[in-house]
């Protein structure tokens, strides 16, 4: 399978809000945005087989917020698309920690025939 | 007796108990100097610690609130005062200077009543030689601190692995869909590939659990094990198999009925409508509940849909 995916990466940073150094660290983020143009020569199920590349813009968001007791993380990539996913995450230092996750997996065998089952 | 308790006579005793019962890092230890000495040299060291989760004085018990930098590498002074020579005693995490066990000796003062790490004694990994500092790093502001993302960290190391991941037929694990801790306990656990489930078949049904039934007619070697047919890591096989179809079911069905004779491209192919027993998803083609099925009667007992 011959596949060429042309990507046009353009990364909007959010910088640091807070010093370098964790203990002063209260919020940081990131959010990147990456125009693609998908040419597959080949089979286009096994090319996407597990994932969803296609023409359009794959997304991320990251969020870190770090306080005098507690902590906070987000996630989130390829909003939108069929393999996108949403990752919260947190705690207390040294107390408790939880994380709350939402990740869709496609699994293409085919596009363009019907299957038995 | 009244006479003998004076303040002037109390006072040394309050400073002999201050001193044997008050925590370390309320007093301090010997030769040690502080992280902003350490930093006066070490000044890119200091700060990739600081931004690491060891640096984070918030969390208790944390280096940071100990004693920063010699925490783990031990007392600088003699260090300090032999202006930067080495072999005054300073813990340095290198494979020349350190065993493996001397390394993770060093991260267990802390992290050994870790619930992960309760088997790590028992781990593959700690009797191969591989110590904390070989996949985690203490200066860094990473994910747990690990030196590269899941699974190349893995692979640097599991080169088979590495190789069946990237087969044609795979589970999600190149994609970033499944990790390897997903299904590893690296840190150690029962059995030689330290897998998070009581047996194989466990853990596999946590994702498939439609593969579980209980059937009215069951697969014994689907119950048995899941391995008995399928790669884990990667095939060249649909479905991940361990051989094509049909050679996976005649490894076991090579009786004299049906399906008897091997399957030649003499009996499949000759004529104008082949059969369907050599190509395509061949067994799979009619016996297609082939995990178990609750079909009624030779339909379910034969596992044809």
């Amino acid at each position: 399978m011959q596949s060429r995916v042309f990507l046009l990466a353009m990364f909007l940073s959010l910088a640091p809000c807070g010093n370098a150094f964790a203990q002063e660290r209260t919020l940081a983020g990131e959010v990147s945005l990456t125009p693609a143009q998908v040419d597959i020569k080949g089979n286009r199920a096994k090319f996407n087989e597990y994932r969803d590349v296609r023409d359009g813009v794959h997304s991320h968001i990251g969020l870190h917020h770090d306080a005098e007791k507690t902590y906070l993380d987000f996630r989130a990539d390829d909003i939108g698309h069929r393999d996108q996913r949403y990752e919260l995450g947190g705690g207390g230092w040294g107390s408790y920690s939880y994380s709350l996750g939402y990740d869709e997996i496609p699994h293409n065998f085919t596009l363009s025939t019907t299957l038995h089952r | 007796m009244r006479k003998y308790l004076t303040p002037f006579s109390i006072f040394p005793i309050l400073i002999f108990l201050w001193a044997v019962f008050l925590p370390a890092e309320v007093r301090g230890s010997e030769g040690v100097v502080g992280g902003e000495i350490c930093k006066a040299c070490h000044e890119d060291h200091y700060n990739s610690y600081s931004k690491s989760i060891h640096g984070n004085k918030h969390i208790p018990g944390s280096p940071a609130r100990q004693e920063d930098c010699e925490s783990c590498h031990g007392p600088g002074a003699a260090h300090v005062e032999k202006s930067g020579a080495g072999g005054v005693g300073i813990f340095i995490f290198s494979k020349r200077l350190a065993d493996a066990r001397a390394k993770s000796a060093k991260c267990l003062v802390c992290h050994s009543e870790q619930k992960d790490l309760s088997f790590w004694d028992l781990s593959r990994h700690k009797i191969e030689g591989v110590s904390c500092d070989n996949c985690h790093t203490v200066h860094s502001g990473t994910q747990k601190n690990l030196k590269a993302p899941q699974p190349d960290l893995c692979n640097f190391c599991h080169k088979t692995i590495r190789a069946q991941q990237n087969r044609t037929s795979h589970h999600p694990i190149r994609e970033g869909k499944i990790k390897c801790t997903d299904c590893h306990e690296h840190h150690g656990g029962f059995g030689s590939t330290h897998l998070k489930g009581d047996s194989v078949n466990e853990l596999c049904y946590q994702c498939h659990a439609e593969k579980r039934g209980p059937f009215m007619w069951p697969h014994p070697p689907v119950d048995e094990n899941c391995l008995n047919c399928h790669v884990p890591h990667g095939s060249n096989h649909n479905k991940l198999l361990n051989s094509r179809m049909p050679q996976v079911c005649r490894n076991c069905h090579d009786d004299r009925s049906h399906p008897s004779s091997p399957y030649t491209s003499f009996e499949t192919f000759k004529g104008g409508t082949p059969s369907n027993k050599m190509f395509a998803r061949s067994c799979l083609n009619c016996h297609g509940d082939i995990h178990g099925s609750n079909g009624p009667s030779t339909r379910g007992s034969r596992f044809v849909r």
